[in-house]
């Protein structure tokens, strides 16, 4: 099934079909919310808004763009206006048994030309350090995969847009990340 | 909307500056042909640039890989839980203006999440509040009405007030000899005596 004929069932008042979208979506929407918040008890209650946010609208829903667009862009939406409404962003630490591993290369690939960076923590407090747009963009960009172009969709923004806003995100990313010993000199 | 591509002319050479902002964008796959000649042209006579590149490539990769999506722990499964805040949503909706509905005012939409594991309990609250109504209502039903106690009858302030005064009018009336014998009685009995 998918995700749009799971939508138009949905629409229709079959309600298990939207196990089916909770179930496929889930992960990457709470990495999403992870990336952004810092934080993974806030980044489950946040992507369990959005699913409901697009259950109460299924009756609107209209299947123009990928699913995933939709679905990134109502978490984009509630990404900024939580941190509005909160002033400042979640940076409450994740606790240690709730960490999860996130590098996947321990060492220098030379092969690949890959740097390590050596925590978690490391890249999560460089990330806090962008503003809001900033940071949903590199990580739509990098946690999702998304062209410029779907994210351009996602987040309201033209195609030029985007590519400023992640010039402009990578070059404060790189200058946190070398603040804190992350170089790739 | 002027497009960026339109700033590069073929056969002009780039500056360091600009080429450096392309950098993302080639990185990411995103420069359109025209873009990416210049780039390459720019790269091709310039080693600090081709080196900063590499340093860049190295860094973001590094980046890429560690923001890839990961497994999250079965524990932040939402599909139950999404059900379930439909199902809250949905009884919310059904008894809009009821009593269950005012009473669900009570709870703000931020809270639930939090109040997601004793619904239950508060569905139990809310029933025992009802029956608890129920029977206080139905034992008002059971109290013996008016017509049952018509027997009773207040006495009103008009009637003690007159009481007291034929009271005093009695005793006003009664001469010395009659005060007397009503406290020690009369003579004559005492006589008899």
């Amino acid at each position: 099934m998918t995700d749009f004929e799971a939508m138009a069932l949905i629409a229709k008042g079959d309600k298990s079909a939207f196990d089916v979208i909770v179930k496929r979506h889930q992960n990457a929407l709470i990495n999403y919310f992870m990336r952004y918040s810092g934080n993974l008890d806030t980044a489950a209650e946040l992507s369990q808004e959005v699913f409901l946010r697009i259950y109460k609208a299924r009756d609107r829903y209209k299947p123009k763009a990928k699913f995933t667009t939709y679905l990134f862009r109502v978490a984009h939406n509630l990404a900024i206006n939580e941190l509005i409404a909160k002033k400042r962003p979640d940076t409450k630490p994740i606790d240690n048994d709730e960490k999860i591993e996130t590098l996947t290369t321990p060492d220098d690939n030379p092969e690949t030309g890959t740097m390590a960076i050596e925590t978690s923590d490391t890249i999560k407090e460089a990330m806090m350090q962008l503003n809001p747009a900033e940071r949903s963009a590199i990580i739509l960009k990098y946690t999702q995969g998304m062209s410029y172009k779907e994210i351009s969709k996602s987040t309201g923004r033209s195609v030029a847009g985007v590519e400023s806003l992640l010039i402009r995100a990578k070059t404060k990313l790189k200058a946190e990340l070398q603040k804190r010993g992350v170089s790739a000199s | 909307m002027k497009k960026k591509s339109s700033n590069i002319t073929k056969g002009k050479q780039i500056s360091h500056k600009k080429a450096k902002m392309l950098f993302g964008p080639h990185l990411d796959g995103e420069l359109d042909p025209k873009r990416k000649i210049a780039l390459n042209d720019h790269l091709a006579g310039c080693e600090a640039c081709r080196e900063a590149l590499k340093q860049e490539k190295a860094l973001f990769s590094g980046l890429a890989n560690s923001l890839e999506t990961v497994e999250i722990p079965e524990k932040y499964n939402l599909v139950d839980s999404v059900a379930k805040e439909i199902e809250f949503l949905e009884i919310k909706s059904r008894n809009e203006g009821s009593v269950l509905g005012l009473l669900e005012n009570f709870f703000p939409s931020k809270d639930r999440a939090k109040l997601r594991p004793s619904f239950s309990a508060s569905l139990s609250y809310s029933f025992a509040i009802i029956v608890g109504i129920s029977i206080g209502l139905l034992s008002g039903m059971l109290t013996p009405d008016a017509s049952n106690t018509a027997n009773y009858i207040e006495p009103d302030s008009s009637t003690a007030t007159s009481y007291l005064d034929n009271m005093i009018e009695s005793v006003s009336y009664s001469d010395e000899e009659s005060l007397t014998n009503l406290y020690f009685g009369t003579e004559t009995e005492n006589t008899n005596e």
